[in-house]
C-alpha cells in the first residue's frame, strides 16, 4: 500500500518533469563524454546555436497547441532574414545611420513574417483548409519569393547589422540568446496569463466546444499565425546576421527541428496539449545532442542518424511512462 | 419472482481501484446473479462507471478479484471482454464522427469479402434487416456527426444488445433518450432477461430502477453500501442510503413571480428542420420544451442563439431586437445555452476544471486580455462549491471526472456569466438525485432573481415538475402550449406524438 503510493508519486513526478529528467541525464552523459562540454564558452556557444530554432519553436508550439502547424517556417526564415540584411544594406548605403536602418530592417523582416503567416491563417480558416497543405504551399512560395528578392545570389557585405547576430554583451552573452529568452517569456505569458492563450488551448482541444462558448475560432487561429509570424521575422533576422550574409538557400528544414522540439516537449499534434516549458527543453535536448556530436567530431551524416534515433527514443520513453498511468 | 435462485455469474471480492487523488473503488464485495437485472445506484463520482470499466477490461483493478462464472476474470481489453460474452454501453459515447452509422455499428467486427476487403453492402443489408425486425429505422448511411445524440445513443444500445453477450453493462443508457426510446429499451431489456441474459444497469432515474431492477446495489464514495432485492427498498430509503441523508421531496415548490417578456421569438424557420417557431418567455418563468427525439428542439435552440444558421425569424431580448450573427451576439445580450452534448459542445476534455469553468467568463465577465488570475480562481472556487463538483483539484483534466461531474462543470461554466435568458438542453443529464434537487433550487433562485429559463427536457417527470408552461414541438412545428395545470403526461405525450 505504502509502497504503491510512493511508486505512484514517483510516476506522477515523472509525468510532470519526465522531460527534464531526460535532459539532465543527457547533460550528465555529455559532461562525462567531453570535459569541455560544461565550459562557459561551450554553453554560451550552445545557447547561441539553438537561439534561432528555439524562437521558431515558440511560434510553432502555439500553432500546434491550436491544432495547426507550419511547414513554411524554414523558407520564411530565409526570406525574412534576406529581407532584413538586404534592407539594412540598402538603407545604410543610402546614408542612413546604423540604428534607424537596423530597426527598419528588423521591422520589415517581422512585417513580412506576419504578412505571409496572415495569408496562411486566413486561407486555413476561411476555407477550412488543412494547415499542413496550406503551409506546405507557403513553404514553396516563400522560398520562391526569397530567390526572386535576392536574384538567386547571396547578399554579402551586410555591414554593421552583423552585430545583431554575432554581438555579445561584454563579450560574453550573445544578443541572440537574450532575444531568445525574451521570445520564450512572451510565449509563456501568452499561454499562461492571457485570454488568448486559453482560447488557443480551447480551440486546439475541441473546436466545437470552443465555438459554442463564444470563442472565435477564426480569430484565435489567425492571431496565432500572426504571433508566429513575428517570431519567424525575428528568427530570420538573427539567422542571416549570424552567418553574416543573406543566404536564400539556407534554413531548409528548420521548421522540422522546431516541430520535433515541440513534440519531444509533450505537445500533441492533434492539438490542445503542449507547453512552452516542454518545447524549450525539447529544443535544448536537440541542441545538446548536436553539440556533443560536434564536440566529439562525429561526421555530420552520422550525426543525422544518431539525432534521429535519440529523438525517437525520447518520445517513446515519454509515451511508455505516460501510458503506465492506467 | 423466482429470480433469486440463479447462481452468481459475477462476483466481486474486495475490489479496489485508485486514480491520482481519488480512491474510485474501495473494497467492493458483492455478487450478481445470472439472468437478473441488477441496478447500481450512487451519487456522481461514487465509482459506478469505474466498476463497469473494470469488468469491461478498460481499467485494471489494483486490489481484489472478480469472478466471472466462478473463474477469475482479468480481461485485457474491452474487445476481449466482448468476445468472451460481456458487452457494454458506455455512459460517454465513443463514436467516430466521420464514420457512417453502419461503419460505426460494425467497428471492430467488420464483415469482410474473402477475408480482405470490407463488405459495406453486406453490413448495410444485415443492419437494415436487424433494425427492421426491431421496428426501428435510422438513416444508415448518415455520418455519426450528423445524427442527434439520442440517435447515437440508440445505435450504441443496438450494438450492445445485438452482439450475443451473456452480460450487458448499461451505464446510464437513457440519459439522452425520450419516453418513447426509453420504453423501447425497457422492452428490450425484459426480452433479454427472458433469454437468460444478465443486465447490470446504472441510472439516476428512480422510476427506471423500480421498473427494471431485480436487485439493487448502492454505492457511496467508492464503497459498496448494500445489495438487496428491489422489494427491500423504497425510493426514500435508496436516496437516504446513497446521499447519506433524508430527502423528502423531489422538486422544490415553485412560486414563480412571472414578470415582463424577456425573450420573444417570431417566425423562426430553417428549411427542412423547423418552421414558424414563435414564442415568448417572461422573466421569472421556466418554459419547458417537450417533444420526441428528432422533433427539432435542440435545432431550434441552436439556430436561435446563433450556433446554427437560420433562414428567417426575429429575436427580441429585453425589448430590443437582436441581430444574432454568431453565438457571441447572444452571449453579449445575456442569452446562454447549455448543450445536451457535453463532450462535443460543452467541454474541452483535455483541459482542466479551472479552464473549462472560466471559459466563457474570461471574455464575457472579466473582459480583460490578461486574465485576472485571482478573480478567476475565486470564481471557479465559488462554482465548484455551488455545484458540489467532485474533483481532486482545479488542475484535474475534465476527462477524468465522472459523467455527472462533467455535466456540473458545463452548468457552472454558463452560470458564471449570469445570463438573463438561459436555454438548458437536458440540464440534469447524468446528475444524481441529490444534486438534481440542488440544481432545481438554483433554478428557482435564478428565476426569482428575474432570469428566464427555457428547459428542453426529455425527462417528462422533471419537465412537468419544474416548468411553469410547456411548449410541445412536433416535427419542427409548435404542436401546442400548455399551462402548468394543463400539462399532464398523457396530454403532453399526445401532442408530441400527434393524432
Ligand atoms: N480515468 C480516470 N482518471 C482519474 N480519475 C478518474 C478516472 N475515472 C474516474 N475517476 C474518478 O473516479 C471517481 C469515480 O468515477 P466514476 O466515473 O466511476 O463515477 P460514477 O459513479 O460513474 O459517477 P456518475 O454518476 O457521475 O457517472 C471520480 O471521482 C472520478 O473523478
Ligand atoms: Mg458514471
Amino acid at each position: 500500500m505504502n509502497n504503491k503510493q510512493t511508486k505512484e508519486k514517483i510516476l506522477a513526478f515523472y509525468n510532470k518533469y519526465g522531460i527534464i529528467i531526460i535532459l539532465v541525464g543527457l547533460l550528465i552523459i555529455c559532461s562525462i563524454l567531453s570535459p569541455v562540454f560544461l565550459s562557459k564558452e561551450n554553453i554560451v556557444n550552445l545557447l547561441s546555436q539553438i537561439a534561432v530554432v528555439t524562437i521558431l519553436t515558440c511560434g510553432i508550439t502555439l500553432l500546434i497547441i491550436a491544432g495547426q502547424t507550419d511547414l513554411s517556417g524554414g523558407s520564411i526564415v530565409a526570406l525574412t532574414g534576406c529581407v532584413c540584411v538586404g534592407t539594412f544594406k540598402q538603407l545604410s548605403e543610402g546614408g542612413m545611420g546604423d540604428w534607424p536602418a537596423g530597426i527598419l530592417a528588423v521591422l520589415s523582416a517581422i512585417a513580412i513574417g506576419m504578412a505571409l503567416n496572415f495569408v496562411s491563417g486566413v486561407i486555413i480558416t476561411k476555407f477550412k483548409a488543412p494547415a499542413f497543405i496550406v503551409t506546405l504551399a507557403m513553404m514553396q512560395a516563400g522560398r520562391g519569393i526569397c530567390y526572386i528578392y535576392t536574384g538567386g545570389t547571396p547578399i554579402y557585405k551586410i555591414g554593421n547589422i552583423v552585430k545583431l547576430g554575432q554581438g555579445r554583451i561584454r563579450g560574453v552573452l550573445p544578443y541572440s540568446v537574450i532575444i531568445m529568452f525574451l521570445c520564450i517569456a512572451v510565449t509563456w505569458f501568452i499561454l499562461k496569463k492571457m485570454r488568448l492563450g486559453r482560447h488557443i488551448y480551447a480551440v486546439g482541444g475541441n473546436v466545437e466546444s470552443a465555438v459554442a462558448s463564444g470563442i472565435s475560432m477564426q480569430w484565435t487561429i489567425i492571431k496565432t499565425y500572426l504571433i508566429h509570424g513575428v517570431f519567424v521575422g525575428i528568427a530570420g533576422a538573427l539567422f542571416m546576421t549570424r552567418i553574416n550574409s543573406g543566404q536564400p538557400a539556407e534554413a531548409v528544414g528548420l521548421e522540422f527541428d522546431a516541430i520535433t522540439a515541440a513534440i519531444i516537449g509533450g505537445a500533441s499534434l492533434s492539438g490542445g496539449i503542449g507547453s512552452v516549458y516542454g518545447s524549450i527543453i525539447g529544443s535544448v535536448i536537440i541542441g545538446v545532442i548536436t553539440n556533443i556530436l560536434t564536440l566529439k567530431s562525429v561526421q555530420s551524416y552520422y550525426q543525422m542518424i544518431i539525432t534521429g534515433v535519440i529523438i525517437v527514443l525520447a518520445v517513446i520513453l515519454d509515451i511508455v511512462t505516460k501510458g503506465k498511468k492506467e | 419472482m423466482g429470480h433469486s435462485e440463479g447462481e452468481m455469474i459475477l462476483e466481486f471480492r474486495h475490489v479496489g481501484k485508485s486514480f491520482p487523488g481519488v480512491k474510485a473503488l474501495d473494497d467492493i464485495s458483492f455478487g450478481v446473479r445470472r439472468g437478473t437485472i441488477h441496478c447500481l445506484i450512487g451519487e456522481n463520482g461514487a465509482g459506478k462507471s469505474t466498476l463497469m470499466k473494470v469488468i469491461n477490461g478498460m481499467y485494471k483493478l489494483d486490489e481484489g478479484e472478480i469472478l466471472f462464472e466462478g473463474k477469475p476474470w482479468t480481461p485485457k481489453s474491452s474487445a476481449q471482454a466482448r468476445t468472451q460474452g460481456i458487452a457494454m454501453i458506455h455512459q460517454e459515447l465513443n463514436i467516430i464522427p466521420e464514420m457512417t452509422i453502419v461503419q460505426n455499428m460494425y467497428l471492430g467486427k467488420e464483415i469482410l469479402k474473402k477475408g480482405l476487403v470490407v463488405n459495406d453492402r453486406a453490413m448495410r443489408q444485415e443492419a437494415e434487416e436487424y433494425l427492421r425486425q426491431q421496428g426501428l429505422h435510422y438513416p444508415l448511411n448518415r455520418k455519426m456527426k450528423d445524427i442527434s445524440l439520442a440517435e447515437a445513443q440508440m445505435i450504441e444500445i443496438i450494438k450492445a444488445i445485438s452482439c450475443g453477450a451473456r452480460i450487458i453493462l448499461m451505464d446510464e443508457p437513457t440519459s439522452s433518450l425520450t419516453e418513447k426510446e426509453v420504453q423501447f429499451l425497457i422492452d428490450k431489456i425484459f426480452e433479454l432477461k427472458e433469454k437468460g441474459i444478465t443486465i447490470i444497469y446504472i441510472s439516476h432515474k428512480m422510476e427506471e430502477v423500480f421498473k427494471l431492477a431485480d436487485y439493487v446495489s448502492i454505492f457511496r464514495d467508492g464503497k459498496h453500501i448494500v445489495t438487496g432485492v428491489r422489494e427491500e427498498f423504497t425510493r426514500a430509503s435508496i436516496i437516504e442510503k446513497m446521499v447519506g441523508r433524508e430527502m423528502k421531496e423531489i422538486y422544490p415548490p415553485r412560486n414563480a413571480k412571472v414578470g415582463e417578456v424577456l425573450l420573444k421569438v417570431e417566425n423562426l424557420s430553417r428549411k427542412g428542420v423547423f418552421e414558424n417557431i414563435s414564442f415568448e418567455v417572461r422573466s421569472g418563468e421556466i418554459l419547458g420544451v417537450s417533444g420526441l427525439v428528432g422533433a427539432g428542439r435542440t435545432e431550434i435552440a441552436r439556430s436561435l442563439i446563433g450556433l446554427d444558421p437560420k433562414d428567417s425569424g426575429d429575436v427580441w431580448c429585453d425589448g430590443k431586437k437582436l441581430e444574432i450573427r454568431s453565438i457571441n451576439d447572444s452571449i453579449k445580450n445575456g442569452i446562454a445555452m447549455i448543450s445536451e452534448d457535453r463532450r462535443r459542445y460543452g467541454l474541452v476534455l483535455l483541459r482542466d476544471v479551472e479552464e473549462n469553468v472560466s471559459m466563457v467568463a474570461l471574455k464575457h465577465k472579466f473582459d480583460k486580455k490578461v486574465i485576472p488570475l485571482k478573480r478567476e480562481r475565486a470564481l471557479v472556487q465559488e462554482m465548484i462549491d455551488d455545484f458540489a463538483i467532485k474533483t481532486p483539484s482545479f488542475e484535474t483534466e475534465v476527462k477524468t471526472l465522472s459523467g455527472g461531474n462533467q455535466q456540473k462543470v458545463v452548468l457552472a461554466k454558463w452560470m458564471a456569466v449570469n445570463p438573463k435568458v438561459l436555454i438548458m438542453d437536458e440540464p440534469t443529464r447524468g446528475i444524481d438525485v441529490g444534486t438534481k434537487y440542488e440544481i432545481y433550487k438554483m433554478m428557482n433562485r435564478l428565476t426569482d432573481a428575474g432570469m428566464a429559463i427555457i428547459m428542453i427536457d426529455s425527462d417528462m417527470d422533471e419537465l412537468l415538475g419544474m416548468s411553469d408552461r410547456v411548449l410541445i414541438i412536433r416535427r419542427g412545428e409548435i404542436a401546442g402550449e400548455l399551462s402548468r395545470e394543463e400539462a399532464v403526461p398523457n396530454v403532453v405525450m399526445d401532442l408530441a406524438v400527434g393524432g
